[in-house]
């Protein structure tokens, strides 16, 4: 079932469609909204969790309200809230609707003009309780061939300075049409240091409407087919529930005993992934991970445990998730002690990919 | 590489951990089934030791690390008698695995004493058999597949004895234990109970003799008495406290830095590596004995 089946019909509404009417013609009259859908991965405190699903969710919402004055009205089954804004003329600004339906990974859906929805988007990250989903440069390639046509691409490599000899910039963005033929070239010709991190397409709909993708777990469109839309939200639902549901299955590391045989059975895979350009001088890519500095702001401390590989025990100073993580010159293994730890992984990744070398699984 | 490799009993364990993936590529396949166990034996009052437990239906595997810490008559001795407790031979087969460089060691031994049982040896770049092999020919075939870098084996085990090559088996136990004050102090925690802290940052604890869980407690409570002055200062302290005047006192870190000033939280940072650098320095081990027969 497609995990987006109960969401569709609401966002019809909220957009004004009528969801009887067999052809979608949104496109034509995109009335100056933009429509924005934020993908998250829910991060609530543990206790959280004890609750059924409603109060959990209410809870949620109320710290929201109290931290940024966002107040959201959640349905009686407790898996749907909306929101809205409007100006002083009583003109809508925002209208939302947060999908909470999915055990793991939250939707927010956002109509309204961009630069609103940006800034409203921007207030909402700052809660512990929402990790954006990240979409590595794979992943959105991956979206890219599915696209008619690629009309703009932005990639962004900018590798540490103190980590690596001769550290390498590969950053810009591409407009146009030559956009969708450059894309493979670059890929092609810089294969460890070409990062995607946002990417326009039109749909094969032939509405003509542009959609795009940002690394930080945003789908944006202007005037598109709305069903196309919902579609694309659809596949990436999908492809994120996969993902997240493998790491929770098999990547938790948990200690069982058994007193009987003095045993303890050690649950969850270390994830392991190459880093395509070994780092030269570790002592300072460590240093990142502890240091307590920008971007990462992680804490911690950390030892050579072989003459190849480095564990590094770390805590988010912003946040309190942990991680520990093993890692060599030219390799990294995530060791996650909770699901808390997935963002915190998703957040050295990106770093990794924008400023130390590919990541390849 | 130029020297023999060598390694301690728990990198063993953690490299046969490594081979029970979901990846085709390793002898005990997760997503075929298998399924591996941790096992900690206590048969003398010196020599705790560990052994690994693999299985799949009928098929059961146990593997015993050896490094050049394990005295002589304990292994031809002690281990097989204890085992078979455990591990009866017709469960299924029992092996031993060791170093490059142990293995030179024990060869002798093992020609006249041992020679029945099957002895593996982990090399820096392969694995192969000195003594014996696999029952079971898949493995054979499977080891042969297998790629080795011992270097980059994943440390998810730390040693559980006193008896260790680097001398440094003790850090791991530290770096967890700061792990676990670094999450209290982020999530503004004010005190925590040390001997709370000492227990969680053991993966072995529950395991272990009253005896060795006390050495431990009151080892890490000398380190911490000397580390708040030394490195901690204004950062974190010790303080006592008793329920009644003739209990046993309760000794709490009290934390009382504020991470949320960037520069605090840096020189926290700064003094946690200094201090895991003055425990390397000190070299010391935390013993672990056990008086008692299982």
């Amino acid at each position: 079932m497609s995990p987006t089946k109960r969401l569709t019909p609401k966002i019809q509404k909220l957009v004004g469609l009528d969801p009887i009417l067999d052809e979608d013609y949104s496109f034509f009259h995109p009335g100056g909204n933009d429509h924005y859908i934020q993908f998250f991965l829910k991060n609530f405190p543990e206790e959280y969790w004890e609750l059924d699903a409603w109060d959990r969710h209410n809870l949620f919402l109320q710290d929201l309200m109290l931290d940024f004055g966002i107040e959201f009205t959640l349905d009686e089954d407790g898996e749907f809230a909306e929101y809205y804004e409007s100006d002083s003329k009583g003109a809508f600004t925002i209208r939302a609707l947060m999908d909470l339906s999915d055990a793991h990974i939250g939707l927010l859906y956002l109509m309204g003009e961009s630069r609103h929805c940006q800034k409203f988007i921007q207030k909402l990250k700052e809660s512990n309780s929402l990790h954006p989903c990240y979409f590595n440069s794979n992943f959105l390639q991956e979206i890219a061939d599915t696209f008619d046509v690629i009309e703009e691409i932005h990639y962004s490599f900018e590798q540490l300075p103190s980590s690596h000899h001769h550290p390498i910039t590969l950053k810009g963005q591409v407009k146009g049409a030559v956009a969708g033929s450059l894309l493979p070239m670059l890929q092609d010709k810089h294969p460890d240091t070409f990062n995607l991190v946002e990417i326009h397409g039109q749909t094969k709909d032939g509405s003509m409407g542009t959609i795009a993708l940002k690394e930080e777990g945003v789908l944006f469109a202007q005037a598109l087919r709305l069903s196309s839309f919902l579609e694309l939200t659809s596949q990436v639902f999908t492809d994120l529930q996969n993902k997240y549901a493998s790491l929770l299955e098999n990547n938790i590391n948990e200690i069982h005993f058994s007193s009987k045989f003095q045993s303890i059975e050690l649950a969850g895979l270390p994830i392991e992934q190459q880093i395509s350009m070994p780092v030269d001088k570790i002592d300072n890519l460590l240093r990142q991970f502890t240091a307590g500095i920008k971007p990462l702001f992680l804490i911690g401390n950390y030892e050579r445990t072989t003459r190849e590989l480095w564990t590094v025990m770390s805590t988010e100073l912003t946040s309190g998730k942990q991680i520990q993580l093993e890692i060599g010159r030219g390799q990294i293994r995530f060791l996650l002690s909770s699901s808390h730890s997935i963002s915190l992984m998703e957040k050295i990744e990106q770093f990794i990919a924008r400023n130390i070398g590919r990541l390849i699984s | 590489m130029m020297f023999q490799y060598n390694c301690n009993e728990a990198h063993l364990i953690n490299w046969l951990l490594s081979q029970n993936k979901n990846q085709a590529q390793c002898l005990f396949p997760k997503n075929k089934g298998w399924k591996s166990e941790l096992q900690l034996y206590y048969p003398t009052s010196e020599q705790p030791f560990l052994a690994i437990h693999f299985q799949h239906e009928e098929d059961e595997l146990l593997f015993i690390p050896i490094d050049s810490g394990t005295p002589a008559n304990f292994l031809s001795n002690i281990i097989p008698q204890k085992i078979a407790k455990f591990f009866p031979k017709n469960k299924g087969q029992i092996c031993y695995v060791t170093s490059e460089k142990t293995a030179g060691q024990i060869e002798k031994q093992w020609k006249s004493k041992m020679k029945e049982s099957a002895l593996m040896v982990l090399f820096a770049q392969k694995v192969e058999f000195l003594f014996g092999e696999f029952d079971n020919a898949r493995f054979e075939y499977r080891l042969s597949k297998t790629v080795v870098d011992s270097e980059l084996t994943s440390q998810r085990v730390p040693s559980v004895s006193s008896k260790d090559l680097y001398g440094n088996s003790v850090i791991p136990f530290y770096q967890r234990i700061f792990h676990l004050i670094n999450y209290a102090f982020v999530t503004g925690e004010k005190k925590i109970l040390l001997e709370q802290i000492v227990q969680d940052a053991s993966i072995y604890w529950p395991l272990l003799h009253k005896k060795d869980k006390k050495l431990i407690q009151e080892s890490v409570l000398q380190s911490f008495k000397h580390l708040q002055g030394r490195y901690f200062q204004g950062l974190l302290r010790l303080e006592e406290s008793k329920k009644k005047e003739q209990s046993q006192p309760n000794w709490w870190i009290i934390l009382e830095g504020n991470l949320n000033q960037r520069k605090e939280a840096q020189h926290y940072a700064r003094a946690q590596g200094h201090a895991l650098g003055w425990l390397r320095h000190e070299n010391q081990q935390i013993l672990i004995s056990g008086d008692e027969d299982f």
